[in-house]
């Protein structure tokens, strides 16, 4: 992500957090040298779509960064209106492509607009509320829907979809929890600092987790204190949004393997979050969990407990090098405020105790 | 030029240095475009220098190589096709249909971006959706099968038989293959990648350094520097005309009562009425044209024949107007001609052409004020002759288009000396209430805010200079394209691909527009309702 950023000259006088890269040069030397643990580099580390920058956004939040600037709202806007038309788009071309025809004649006119010329001032008029709604209420689109897993398309659709109202306005404002919900591919490396006491401070560094983006990381793993990685629990039955034909699960356990094994960690703690238990909890009601794992008893299928056990199993049995007992696992609802300050305090205090151990 | 004489003595262009301003200063006035920084290419440096730092080089170097591809495509068709390939009829056919294949070189090249960004493990691979990779390798891969290009890649493509023939559809591709792939390109660079850039150190060394130009090119001035009226313009503009009816209603006689609520004093006063009084020209006069006397405007651009100024508000506008953060622009522009002359054509070609060439699309007469005859005297409560227009702006996505109703009055008086010699005015205020129900109905754009005065004063019985002040209420939009046409203007480059570049000098245009006047007459009911007000109110201040 990178569309929330602090302002460094805003703050009166104390410690700027940073949301910006803070060198040219994010794995320059003087960390390597100055191992003096007066800065704590975190990497959040995932495949793509687990909810890196989800959390990243979250823990800006807390930490009073995020929207500082009333500019940066406005700008924001055009994000979050430019989701709503990705979102109607991929729903549009997915009724196309899975042959289900849209049925209201009106809901057609307005799939062809968005399809056509449609763009995110237009959203400035509420009339485009009505319609979209409307649209979105369509037998076929929802069936669409229903059929996601066919196809690429964000999570935050439904809640942007049942928001219209609001975000369809010339006066429309988004609010912390429309930029949480909005989804923006991370591209390349952000990172934030922050200060967690005993004059130290926290970098907390974004990553893209696409493949391509993935050849990036290497550039600055030689400076980090700690791994955080995030899978998404609700991704059992998704292909890989830059491979359509690649199980999103298989490619988070060869991810995690990678890293988890990687000898520059081998020192390092090492947290592994299981993210989207909110949405992975509905998804199990009305899927089958079992379907997409030989070894996963069926009849517990309903059972979220027991599918993140299973779950944690698979991953932990690809750990080969780091030593278990520097790895820590917890489940996570990174668009759930509470639920993310709560994780991620435990995530720090777990990567403060094995700094202090060492 | 003679005219030029006069305007060097009275302006200080020399000393008109562009102001150094702080990073905080500069966010302050001006919100940064990420568009024009994409066209301008130290800016568009810049970033990308940005980009590297943050393990994104692999796309500024897609969007150079794929600047390079269209380069290739706009060279002309003689000396691009210097070997041609042997098509066979089919897909000369199919192919010449649409009257640009691409060259050897082209499509040499668009291999090249494929296996150089697109493919699976590419070594610059981009961060995109399969399907987008397999919609335009699917076009690539096939074209460079069929017209037997080697393949770096082992790239195997479904349903390739090898060379040539074969294939029954070779899918066409043009220059423009690339295009949505780089627009997806720019927008995830927009929303993932500036925000960050503005905060970085490498913008701020870059933007401490530019020119006022050079900002008036990368960023829209801000209208407010108040957060909450950046998000609601609208309520701002009610804002500005009531601070502005404030300031005026000391210059004239007053009537309305001190009891009115912030509503009411609206209601019965400078914003509400369509006609303008003779208080309301005065002040128009004083705060707007006569302004520089202070000498706080700043120079923005000019030319042999024309000098641009804007002014960010300072104290004085904030005693004038009520606010601070207000922008106006002033032109001044030497014409040959008479005063009166140039006025006529003046008015003319305003409600006919507009500043750019480009956003006035319409411009309708919608009523007549005559004077009230029984009015005794001058005092400032004398109403003007008026004419109501209205004009509408067609604006640049992203911004709506406005509509304007606007109360004019033009005026004129004479020099003692030489009664001959005649300055004429034309005064212009948005009207906030509903000229007529039809109008209304019409509507549909946003409403913008506008005041402005003209002042056309000879300089001798055959030349005379034209000052023309105005503020636009659209978060500077069109105020700033009109800077910003006329830097293009002034600079001659022609940026590609802009179709609004102005053909020819502001004098030019007019002496054109003067030659046609005198010949045909061409007045619109517009501009002869504006000339009757001339008449009617000739020596009222």
């Amino acid at each position: 992500m990178g569309n929330i950023v602090v302002s460094p000259h805003d703050k009166e006088g104390q410690h700027h957090m940073m949301a910006t890269p803070t060198s040219n040069n994010p794995n320059g030397g003087s960390a390597a040298t100055a191992k003096n643990k007066s800065e704590i580099t975190v990497l959040l580390l995932g495949a793509g779509e687990s909810g890196k920058s989800t959390l990243f956004k979250q823990v800006q939040f807390f930490h009073g960064v995020g929207i500082t600037h009333d500019q940066e709202r406005i700008e924001l806007i055009e994000i979050v209106r430019l989701n709503v038309l990705e979102n109607a788009k991929n729903l549009v071309a997915a009724t196309q492509h899975l042959n289900i025809p849209i049925e209201q004649p009106e809901n057609r006119e307005t799939a062809k607009l968005i399809i056509n010329s449609l763009n995110t001032n237009d959203l400035e008029d509420p009339s485009w509320s009505k319609r979209l709604y409307s649209l979105w209420k369509d037998a076929g689109i929802q069936k669409a829907y229903e059929n996601r897993e066919k196809f690429q398309l964000y999570d935050s659709t439904e809640y942007l979809f049942e928001n219209l109202d609001r975000i369809c306005s010339d006066k429309y404002v988004p609010t912390v929890v429309d930029v949480i919900r909005t989804r923006t591919k991370t591209i390349g490396i952000t990172d934030m600092k922050f200060d967690v006491g005993d004059g130290k401070q926290l970098r907390l560094v974004d990553v893209g987790g696409q493949r391509n983006e993935r050849r990036k990381w290497i550039h600055f793993f030689n400076t980090v204190d700690a791994v955080v990685f995030l899978t998404s629990l609700s991704e059992f039955d998704l292909n890989l949004y830059e491979d359509n034909g690649y199980w999103r699960v298989k490619e988070s356990l060869r991810v995690f393997n990678e890293v988890v094994n990687n000898a520059l960690f081998y020192k390092v703690p090492f947290v592994l979050l299981f993210n989207k238990r909110d949405l992975f909890e509905k998804k199990i009601a009305t899927k089958s969990f079992s379907k997409y794992f030989s070894g996963f008893n069926e009849a517990e299928e309903k059972n979220p407990v027991a599918c993140i056990e299973y779950m944690t199993k698979l991953f932990l049995n690809e750990i080969t090098e780091h030593p278990l007992d520097t790895v820590s696992v917890k489940t996570l609802s990174a668009i759930d405020h509470d639920n993310s300050k709560q994780v991620f305090e435990e995530v720090k205090q777990f990567i403060m105790t094995q700094q202090h151990r060492e | 030029m003679a005219t030029k004489k006069q305007s060097s003595s009275s302006s200080p262009l020399k000393n008109v240095s562009a102001p150094k301003a702080s990073v905080k200063d500069i966010l302050q006035y001006f919100d940064m475009k990420f568009d024009s920084f994409m066209e301008y290419p130290p800016a568009r440096q810049c970033f990308f220098t940005f980009l590297e730092s943050t393990q994104n080089s692999e796309i500024s170097l897609f969007l150079e190589q794929v600047e390079f591809f269209k380069s290739i495509n706009e060279l002309p068709n003689s000396s691009r096709r210097n070997r041609s390939f042997d098509v066979d009829e089919f897909s000369d056919q199919f192919l010449g249909a649409a009257g640009a294949t691409l060259c050897e070189s082209a499509l040499l090249k668009a291999c090249e971006i494929a296996d150089n960004f697109i493919h699976d493990q590419a070594p610059n691979e981009l961060n995109l959706k399969s399907d987008t990779k397999k919609k335009i390798l699917d076009k690539i891969e096939k074209n460079r099968t069929y017209y037997g290009l080697e393949s770096k890649n082992e790239y195997n493509w479904s349903g390739n038989s090898g060379k040539g023939k074969h294939i029954s559809i070779v899918p066409f591709l043009d220059s423009t293959i690339f295009d949505d792939l780089e627009s997806h390109i720019l927008l995830s660079l927009k929303s993932n990648q500036f925000a960050p850039f503005l905060e970085s150190e490498i913008f701020k060394e870059f933007i401490e350094n530019q020119k006022i130009e050079t900002l008036f090119m990368l960023a829209t001035p801000r209208k407010a520097a108040s957060p909450s009226s950046a998000i609601q313009a609208t309520s701002d503009n009610i804002d500005f005309l009531f601070m502005l009816n404030n300031a005026s209603s000391t210059s004239r006689s007053n009537s309305s009562t001190s009891t009115d609520s912030r509503d009411g004093s609206l209601a019965k006063s400078f914003v509400n009425s369509e006609t303008l009084s003779v208080g309301e020209v005065k002040y128009l006069k004083s705060a707007l044209l006569e302004y520089d006397q202070n000498l706080k405007w700043t120079l923005l651009t000019y030319s042999k024949e024309q000098e641009i100024y804007v002014m960010i508000g300072d104290h004085s506008c904030e005693q004038n107007f009520g606010r601070k953060d207000l922008m106006f622009y002033k032109s001044v522009t030497h014409y040959q001609y008479s005063s009166e002359k140039v006025f006529n054509a003046l008015i003319n070609f305003e409600f006919r052409k507009n500043y750019t060439n480009e956003p006035l699309v319409e411009g309708d007469f919608v009523k007549y004020h005559p004077k009230p005859s029984n009015q005794l005297g001058i005092l400032d409560s004398e109403l003007l002759e008026t004419a109501v227009i209205s004009e509408s702006y067609e604006m640049k996505w992203p911004i709506r288009n406005r509509e304007f109703i606007l109360s004019c009055a033009a005026t004129k008086s004479f020099t003692p000396e030489n009664p001959k010699l005649e300055t004429f005015y034309l005064f212009k205020k948005s009207t906030q209430n509903d000229v007529n129900e039809t109008i209304r109905s019409k509507l549909k754009n946003v409403r913008g805010c506008c005041i402005s005065a003209l002042k056309v004063e000879p300089t001798s019985p055959t030349s005379c200079k034209a000052t023309q002040v105005l503020f636009l209420d659209m978060k500077g939009l069109l105020t700033q394209n009109w800077g910003q046409k006329i830097l293009t203007f002034k600079g001659g480059s022609k940026k590609k691909g802009s179709k609004t570049t102005l053909q020819s000098t502001p004098q030019q245009q007019l002496a054109q527009w003067i030659e046609k006047d005198s010949r045909l007459s061409l007045n619109s009911p517009l501009s002869d309702a504006i000339l009757r007000t001339l008449a009617e109110n000739q020596n009222i201040i």
